[in-house]
């Protein structure tokens, strides 16, 4: 399905590795969502949990590839290509300073998938309000209104929605 | 209202509406009584000839079962049952031949071809959502069976450790096997589900022996049947081919398998069998030739090597033996093998497994950590509250998850057997 190696590559110049803590677990879901989203696509498929967009496989991949002896992990870095790096770079800019913050990253991908991936009975069209009603709905007070205008614009800064 | 009833052999009448009627009479889902729900599976267990069309109408009946039960409980509509026995029904509606054998190399070559993912796009893409969406949005159905609705619900009815799918292959491989290990008693489970606070499916303490006894018969399933030898030994002649195939321009790229009704209404073990016997008798590639006859004829390839190791995950710990086999099936590219041609050399690394939970799991942060536990199996207790049967310590589970039976595997024809296990334990240091 995946080369973890890879993407452990991808991981290593945006956010790092680490998997020891919940939080840091989060934040790598989150990341290699919009890693996916931005188009270096891992074949991870994501479905909807309780803090948004999660992928079951991605933990099982992330436990595998820390396993791994450290002599072997560090004699199979892969190479990333120039158009691979553009891309990083691209998805390091919108990450920005959230990269760090596993309840902003959970906001940024929870609006991202209401609106790009999920079904809303009887909405045509989920524009700004549409969504942002949905994820109030779905995590009520979770997060502050100020919070989610700036993860929307942010979004929507990248093309994203 | 029931518009007919199909006999399943596990059980017994299966009522379907007229919409249902008119989905299972359409090409895209009648597709489905031509692939195998074990592709290769036939070789070992004869009986192993069902498909995913009864499956499908299995995990529909499942389904069926606990929506009713919901509904009782108030828990959820008329409506959101309707959907779900949808969402069931058309789950394994994007499957390759063979199922998962073809699936396989798929996966490899193109990121987005899971079989769910592919469902949604024909589901949606294709006549049949003509006939969903004069009633319902063939979109959120297609959502659904990839667990991507916004109603954890419906998500874990159709994916999680106590899913129906799950539950229904279990059975119905047992049943057509032969091998009873399968079998656990999915009424006690059923009738005592509901979901908790959180939008989890739990089951009630009273069925935890049941839950148990699925969890185990899983295991044993798992063992027996999914990763037995021969039946590995047989998905990779049949990955190799599909390969090959692809290559000579025999099989579509997936491009073309996503988007052309009329071929994928044709895309099932009939044209790879198919295409297997004209391979067998072409004379251009004479590597397909020879994997198209062994497949035909039933000669499996010859385990040369086996490594084998029951670990506890939570300890982290594998027998060197298996992590040197493993860098070397990682990096069979760059490995040396000496004269035994590298296209016929396999390595199958089956891993079995009685829970999905991470190393990391803490029962102290389960609410944190919920995510992870999503897919577990949650039992509700005497006092109302709901926790994973894993952190049970009056169950069994608690103490046999952490385990997990690795295996790694390595095939080829039987004149190179000798000289390839030698080779391989020369690499290992044995």
């Amino acid at each position: 399905m995946t080369n973890t190696n890879k993407l452990w590559r991808y991981l290593d110049e945006i956010s790092g590795t680490n998997i020891q803590t919940f939080d840091d677990r989060k934040k790598l879901q989150k990341t290699v969502y919009f890693l996916q989203r931005m188009g270096l696509n891992m074949g991870y498929k994501f479905g909807w949990y309780i803090h948004g967009p999660y992928s079951s496989d991605l933990t099982k991949d992330a436990f595998e590839f820390h396993n791994q002896n450290e002599t072997l992990k560090a004699t199979e870095i892969p190479e990333i290509s120039p158009a691979e790096i553009k891309r990083i770079r691209n998805i390091k800019n919108f990450l920005g300073d959230l990269k760090d913050s596993p309840d902003m990253l959970e906001l940024l991908a929870s609006l991202d998938f209401i609106k790009n991936i999920a079904y809303i009975p009887d909405i045509e069209e989920k524009d700004k309000q549409v969504v942002i009603k949905q994820l109030k709905l779905l995590k009520p007070g979770k997060f502050k209104d100020v919070d989610i205008e700036q993860s929307w614009d942010r979004l929507l800064s990248f093309d994203l929605v | 209202m029931i518009a007919k009833e199909i006999y399943d052999n596990v059980y017994g009448f299966i009522g379907v509406n007229q919409l249902e009627l008119e989905i299972i009479d359409h090409p895209l889902f009648q597709r489905l009584k031509n692939i195998k729900q074990l592709g290769m599976a036939y070789t070992v267990f004869p009986g192993a000839v069902h498909t995913r069309f009864s499956h499908s109408l299995g995990v529909m009946h499942l389904v069926n079962k606990i929506g009713a039960k919901l509904i009782d409980d108030s828990l959820i509509t008329e409506d959101d049952l309707s959907k779900l026995r949808l969402a069931a029904l058309l789950h394994d509606i994007g499957h390759y031949p063979l199922s998962h054998t073809i699936e396989t190399p798929m996966l490899k070559k193109y990121d987005d071809s899971h079989h769910e993912i592919l469902g949604k796009k024909v589901l949606n893409n294709f006549s049949i959502s003509d006939i969903l969406n004069s009633n319902y949005d063939s979109k959120e159905i297609g959502l659904i069976f990839n667990g991507q609705s916004l109603n954890q619900t419906f998500n874990q009815l159709i994916h999680s450790e106590l899913d129906v799918d799950r539950m229904d292959y279990l059975l119905r491989d047992s049943y057509n096997t032969g091998v009873h290990y399968g079998q656990f008693d999915y009424e006690q489970i059923l009738r005592k589900i509901s979901v908790d606070e959180n939008n989890l499916l739990c089951v009630d303490h009273k069925a935890i022996h049941a839950v148990e006894n699925y969890i185990t018969s899983r295991y044993y399933m798992y063992s027996q049947v999914y990763s037995h030898k021969t039946i590995g030994s047989f998905d990779q002649l049949v990955c190799s081919a599909y390969i090959e195939m692809e290559n000579e321009g025999l099989v579509p790229e997936y491009e073309t398998i996503q988007s052309d009704e009329e071929f994928f209404n044709n895309y099932d073990d009939h044209y790879l069998i198919t295409l297997l016997r004209l391979s067998a008798k072409q004379e251009t590639n004479q590597y397909l030739k020879q994997i198209a006859k062994m497949i035909l004829t039933r000669e499996h390839l010859n385990q040369a090597y086996e490594v084998k190791d029951l670990i506890d995950f939570s300890e982290e710990k594998v027998l060197p033996k298996y992590t040197l086999t493993k860098h070397i099936m990682d990096n069979f590219d760059t490995q040396d093998f000496g004269d035994i041609p590298k296209k016929w050399i396999f390595f199958d690394a089956p891993d079995v497994r009685f829970s999905k939970l991470t190393p990391y799991f803490d029962i102290e942060r389960i609410n944190d950590t919920i995510d992870e536990m999503s897919e577990a199996i949650y039992i509700q207790l005497e006092d109302g509250t709901t926790k994973p049967i894993v952190s049970l310590s009056t169950s069994i589970i608690k103490h046999i998850a952490p385990w997990r039976l690795k295996t790694i595997r390595v095939f080829t024809l039987k004149q190179y057997k000798q000289k390839l296990k030698d080779k391989v334990d020369q690499l290992v240091g044995t």
